[in-house]
C-alpha cells in the first residue's frame, strides 16, 4: 500500500525506485493516484564525479497500469517508455528495447531492479501526497536528480 | 574334493590379491549410464552429464508475480538457497572491470561504423530519467551501463530480472526460476518433499512449485530405490530362507548357502577388478543372478547328500551356464564383457565351493511323497494339468506378435508425474535452449570463449565476452570517441577520458558469486563451455561438438541391444553344441525347454506391453542358464527328491528375481518380470511332464521306466 501510494508521484521518483530510499515518503491513499497524468518537466541530473549538471526538458505521460513515457525534447529528442513488460529508448526513430520488468501501476517499481533502488540515498517530493510538482532524488555516490513537473 | 578345495583356495587367493591391488590404487566403480557403451562423443556426453548431475532449478508458477517472489524468498530462507542474483553486488564488482564491455547491439553498431547512432543513444540515456549505474568519468557514453542492463536479456532471451530472480510470463501465467546450483541428493530430496508439501497447502492457482534438473531425478530415484531395496530384499531373504527350511526341514543349509554365495561374489569381484580397473555398477546389479545359480548348486548337493553324488549334473550345469555366458566375453561392449567375466568367475567359485563343502548328513529333502502324488497323481489329473500347461504355453506364445523393441530413454527411465510436469513446463519456457548442446573444447576458458564467439553461439560469451573481444571493443570505443567525442562533449558537457583506469572482466577469474554461478553453469568442468544450441546448428570447427543426449542414449541402447541379441544367438548355438556332446540324441529335449521358455517369456512381455530392451534381453542369458539347470537336474535322476529340490530352487530364484518386478524403476521392473516369467516357463519345460508324455507316446518302455522310477521314489527307494 505504501509503495502504491508513492507512486508517485509522478514519474520520477519512479525512475529511481525511490520508494526504496531511506528518506520516508509520506504514504498517500490509492485514491490520490491519478488514472492518467501528463505535463511538462525540467530535469537536472548532477553527476558528482565529473561535477557536471545536465539539464533536459520535455513532456511526460502516465497511464496507470499501462504506460510511463518520458519524452525529452531538448537538448536531444528522445523517448523513454516503460510498460509492464519492457522499457525502451527511442532516438532518431531507432528504438532499443530492454525486457525489464516494470509496473507502471506502481511508479516506484518502474525501476524494479531493487539494486538500483539501493543506490538511492533518499527522495524528497512536494507535495508528499498526490501527484508531486517537485522531486529530488539523492544518490549514494553523490549524484542528484531534480525534477520539476507541471501538469 | 581335495582338488576342488585346492583350486578354490587358489581362486580365493587370486581374487584377494586382485582386490588388494585395486584397493591400493583406490577402488573405482563407474556409475554413469552413458559409460555403458562407447559411442560417438560419449566422452563429451559423460562430461556434460557429470557437469549437470547436481544442478537443479525450482520453477514457480502462479497468477501473481509478487506472490511468486514472496514464495521464492520463503523457499530461499527455508532451504538456505542462495538463488537470487545480488545485482548490486555484481555491479560493484563489475565497476572497475567494464573497460571492454559493450552490449551486443552497440557492438554491432560500432562494427558497422554507425558511431552517430551509438552517440545519440548514449546521450538519450544520459538525458533520460535513468541514473547512471557506473561512473561517467571513464564511461561518458554509458556503454557499460547499457551492457549491464542487457545482461539478463542476453543470458536468457525472453526472461527478465525481478528482485534478483529471472521471471517471464506466458498468457496469464507468471513464472519465476530459482537456479539452485549444485545440490546434494539429500538436500534435493528435502526440497522436493518441501515443495510437494507446500503445493498441497496452497490454494489452487495461487502458486505451484516445480522441481527441475537432473539432481531431483537422481534424488527421487535413489530414495525410491533405497526404500524398495530395503523392503524387497527383506521379503526375498525371508522367502528364500523359508523355502530352504521347507525343503530341508532344518536351518543347516544356511551356512553353506551363505558361504557359497559369499565365495562366488568374492571370486567374481576379484576377477572383475583384475581385468577391469573401473567396472560399471550395472555389472554388480546383473551379478545378483549369481545368487540363483549358487542356490541351485547348494540345494542339489545337499539334497543328494554331498556334491560328489551329483557331480555329473552339477558339472554339466556349470558347463552349460559357462557356455551360455562365454560369448559375452567377446562382446565389443565393455559392460557385457564385465558381466560375462563376473558371472563366469562367480559360477566357478560357487561350483568349487559346493564341491569343497564337507559332506552333509541328515539334510535330505522331505515331503517327496506328497510332491509325487500332487504332480503326477492319477492319470485324469495329469491330463488336465498337461492340457492346462499346453494352453498356457500357446496363449503365452501368441503374445510374441505384440512384442515391441524399444531404445527410447523413456523405456529405461520415466520420472514421476510431479517431476515430469516440471520438466515439461521448463522445456516449454525454454530459458536456455532446446535439447541439443554444443560442447566447445578450448585449451583454456578464454580460447573456448573465442571459439563460441567465432561460431556465433550465444552462451557464456553473451554475458562475459572473451578478453580478445573486450580488447576489440576498446578499439571500437576509441573510434567512437574519435568520431563523436567532440560533439558529444559539446552536447552533454562530459569530457572524453584521456586515460581509462578500468580493467577487463576475465571469465576465468571472476570472484563475484552471481557471475561465478553463470560461469559454472556454462563451464562446469574447467576449460570447456557447454552451450544450448539451436536446431540445425553446425560448425566446421572440430573443437565444437554438437551433442544430442536423447539421440545418443537411443544409439547407445540400440547398440547394446543389437550386440546382446547377436551374442544370445551365439550362446544358444554354443549351448546346442555342448548339449549334443553331453546328451547326444536327447539334446533336443534339453534345448527345446530353453527355446520354449524364451518364446513364452517374450510372448508374456508382449501381452504385458513391456518392451524388449537391452536389459531385458540380458535376462534371457540368465534364464537359459538357470532353465538348463532345472532340466539337467530333473533328468539326471527323475525322483521326487530331485523334483522337489528343483522346485524349491526355482521358487528361491523366483523369490529373489521376481521381487524386482515390484520396483518403480522401469529397467529393474522389466528385468524382474522377464526373469519371473522366464524362470517360470523354464521350470515348466524342465519338468519331465512333457518329455515323459513324449516318451510315453513314442516309447512305451521309456514310459514304463519313468513310472517305475516314480513308484520307486514313492516308496523311498
Amino acid at each position: 500500500m505504501c509503495k502504491r501510494s508513492t507512486v508517485f508521484l509522478a514519474a520520477l521518483a519512479v525512475l529511481c525506485g525511490a520508494v526504496g530510499g531511506t528518506v520516508a515518503v509520506t504514504p498517500a491513499s490509492d485514491a490520490a493516484l491519478p488514472e492518467t497524468a501528463s505535463g511538462t518537466f525540467i530535469q537536472r541530473k548532477t553527476l558528482a564525479d565529473v561535477d557536471v549538471t545536465i539539464t533536459s526538458t520535455g513532456t511526460f505521460r502516465f497511464e496507470k497500469g499501462r504506460l510511463f513515457e518520458w519524452r525529452t525534447l531538448k537538448p536531444l529528442p528522445s523517448t523513454f517508455t516503460a510498460t509492464p513488460t519492457n522499457y525502451a529508448i527511442t532516438v532518431n526513430g531507432k528504438t532499443t528495447t530492454r525486457n525489464l520488468k516494470s509496473n507502471v501501476d506502481e511508479i516506484a517499481k518502474i525501476f524494479e531492479i531493487k539494486e538500483v533502488k539501493e543506490f538511492v540515498k533518499g527522495v524528497k517530493s512536494e507535495p508528499q501526497v498526490g501527484f508531486p510538482n517537485k522531486v529530488t532524488v539523492e544518490f549514494k555516490n553523490g549524484d542528484r536528480l531534480d525534477i520539476e513537473m507541471k501538469r | 574334493m581335495k582338488t576342488a578345495r585346492i583350486v578354490l583356495a587358489v581362486l580365493i587367493a587370486l581374487a584377494g590379491a586382485a582386490l588388494a591391488w585395486r584397493v591400493c590404487e583406490g577402488l573405482r566403480v563407474e556409475t554413469d549410464v552413458l559409460a555403458l557403451v562407447e559411442t560417438e562423443h560419449s566422452g563429451s556426453l559423460m562430461e556434460l552429464a557429470a557437469g549437470r548431475a547436481r544442478q537443479g532449478q525450482l520453477l514457480l508458477e502462479g497468477g501473481d508475480e509478487e506472490q511468486l517472489v514472496k514464495v521464492a524468498n520463503v523457499l530461499s530462507e527455508q532451504f538456505k538457497l542462495n538463488t537470487a542474483v545480488d545485482f548490486q553486488k555484481t555491479l560493484r564488482y563489475l565497476a572497475p572491470r567494464t573497460r571492454g564491455l559493450v552490449s551486443a547491439e552497440t557492438r554491432e553498431l560500432l562494427r558497422a561504423g554507425k558511431f552517430k547512432d551509438v552517440a545519440n543513444a548514449s546521450a538519450a540515456r544520459l538525458f533520460g530519467p535513468v541514473p547512471p549505474l557506473f561512473s561517467v568519468k571513464d564511461d561518458p557514453f554509458l556503454l557499460a551501463m547499457d551492457y549491464a542492463m542487457s545482461m539478463q536479456s542476453n543470458l536468457a532471451p525472453g526472461w527478465s530480472l525481478k528482485d534478483g530472480y529471472p521471471v517471464c510470463e506466458r498468457g496469464d501465467r507468471h513464472f519465476l526460476l530459482m537456479q539452485c546450483g549444485d545440490l546434494s541428493l539429500e538436500k534435493a530430496e528435502e526440497i522436493m518433499q518441501g515443495a510437494e508439501r507446500i503445493n498441497g497447502s496452497f490454494a489452487a492457482g495461487f502458486a505451484k512449485i516445480w522441481c527441475c534438473g537432473p539432481v531431483f531425478h537422481t534424488a527421487r530415484s535413489t530414495s525410491s530405490a533405497k526404500r524398495e531395496i530395503n523392503l524387497l530384499s527383506v521379503i526375498s531373504v525371508v522367502l528364500v530362507a523359508l523355502l530352504g527350511w521347507m525343503l530341508f526341514s532344518s536351518w543347516r543349509f544356511v551356512p553353506q548357502l551363505l558361504v557359497t554365495v559369499g565365495v562366488a561374489f568374492f571370486v567374481a569381484t576379484g576377477a572383475l577388478f583384475a581385468f577391469f580397473p573401473c567396472p560399471h555398477v550395472i555389472t554388480f546389479v546383473f551379478g545378483v543372478t549369481l545368487i540363483g545359480l549358487a542356490v541351485d548348486y547348494v540345494y542339489h548337493s545337499r539334497s543328494a547328500g554331498g556334491a560328489g553324488k551329483v557331480l555329473r549334473p552339477l558339472t554339466q550345469s556349470l558347463a552349460t551356464s559357462l557356455a551360455c555366458f562365454a560369448p559375452l566375453l567377446f562382446a565389443d561392449i565393455s559392460a557385457m564383457r564385465q558381466m560375462a567375466l563376473f558371472t563366469m568367475a562367480g559360477l566357478a567359485g560357487a561350483y568349487l565351493c559346493a564341491l569343497a563343502w564337507r559332506r552333509s548328513r541328515g539334510d535330505r529333502p522331505t515331503g517327496g511323497d506328497d510332491i509325487t502324488r500332487r504332480s503326477r497323481g492319477d492319470r485324469p489329473t495329469g491330463n488336465i494339468f498337461a492340457i492346462g500347461v499346453g494352453l498356457l504355453v500357446i496363449a503365452a506364445m501368441c503374445g510374441i506378435c505384440r512384442v515391441k523393441v524399444s531404445f527410447e530413454p523413456s523405456a529405461f527411465y520415466s520420472p514421476g508425474k510431479f517431476l515430469a510436469e516440471g520438466e515439461k513446463r521448463l522445456f516449454e519456457l525454454n530459458p536456455m535452449g532446446g535439447g541439443k548442446f554444443a560442447c566447445i573444447k578450448g585449451k583454456t576458458l578464454q580460447e573456448s570463449l573465442e571459439i563460441e564467439e567465432a561460431v556465433g553461439l550465444r552462451g557464456l560469451s553473451a554475458v562475459i565476452p572473451s578478453l580478445r573481444r573486450q580488447s576489440e571493443n576498446v578499439v571500437l570505443v576509441e573510434k567512437l570517441k574519435e568520431s563523436e567525442g567532440k560533439t558529444y562533449t559539446e552536447l552533454t558537457g562530459l569530457k572524453m577520458p584521456q586515460e581509462d583506469t578500468r580493467g577487463f572482466l576475465d571469465a576465468a577469474n571472476v570472484e563475484d558469486e552471481s557471475l561465478k554461478k553463470v560461469v559454472r553453469s556454462f563451464s562446469p568442468r574447467g576449460n570447456e563451455i557447454v552451450v544450448p544450441c539451436p536446431e540445425g546448428f553446425q560448425s566446421a570447427d572440430t573443437r565444437v561438438v554438437v551433442l544430442d543426449p536423447r539421440q545418443a542414449a537411443k544409439k547407445m541402447f540400440a547398440r547394446l541391444f543389437i550386440s546382446a541379441g547377436k551374442l544370445f544367438y551365439i550362446s544358444l548355438a554354443a549351448l546346442a553344441v555342448l548339449l549334443i556332446v553331453f546328451f547326444r540324441k536327447k539334446f533336443f529335449d534339453y534345448m527345446s525347454g530353453v527355446g520354449g521358455a524364451v518364446l513364452c517369456t517374450m510372448g508374456m512381455l508382449g501381452w504385458l506391453g513391456i518392451p524388449l530392451t537391452c536389459f531385458t534381453l540380458l535376462c534371457f542369458f540368465v534364464m537359459a542358464g538357470l532353465g538348463l539347470d532345472y532340466v539337467i537336474f530333473h533328468r539326471s535322476k527323475p525322483v521326487p527328491e530331485t523334483r522337489r529340490t528343483v522346485l524349491y530352487s526355482f521358487l528361491s530364484s523366483l523369490a529373489g528375481f521376481g521381487m524386482l518386478a515390484f520396483t518403480e524403476f522401469p529397467v529393474t521392473r522389466g528385468m524382474g518380470v522377464t526373469l519371473a516369467f522366464g524362470l517360470f516357463f523354464a521350470y515348466l519345460y524342465s519338468g519331465d511332464e512333457f518329455s515323459r508324455r513324449r516318451r510315453v507316446t513314442s516309447s512305451p518302455e521309456a514310459g514304463k521306466q519313468g513310472r517305475t522310477n516314480n513308484s520307486n521314489a514313492s516308496r523311498g527307494e
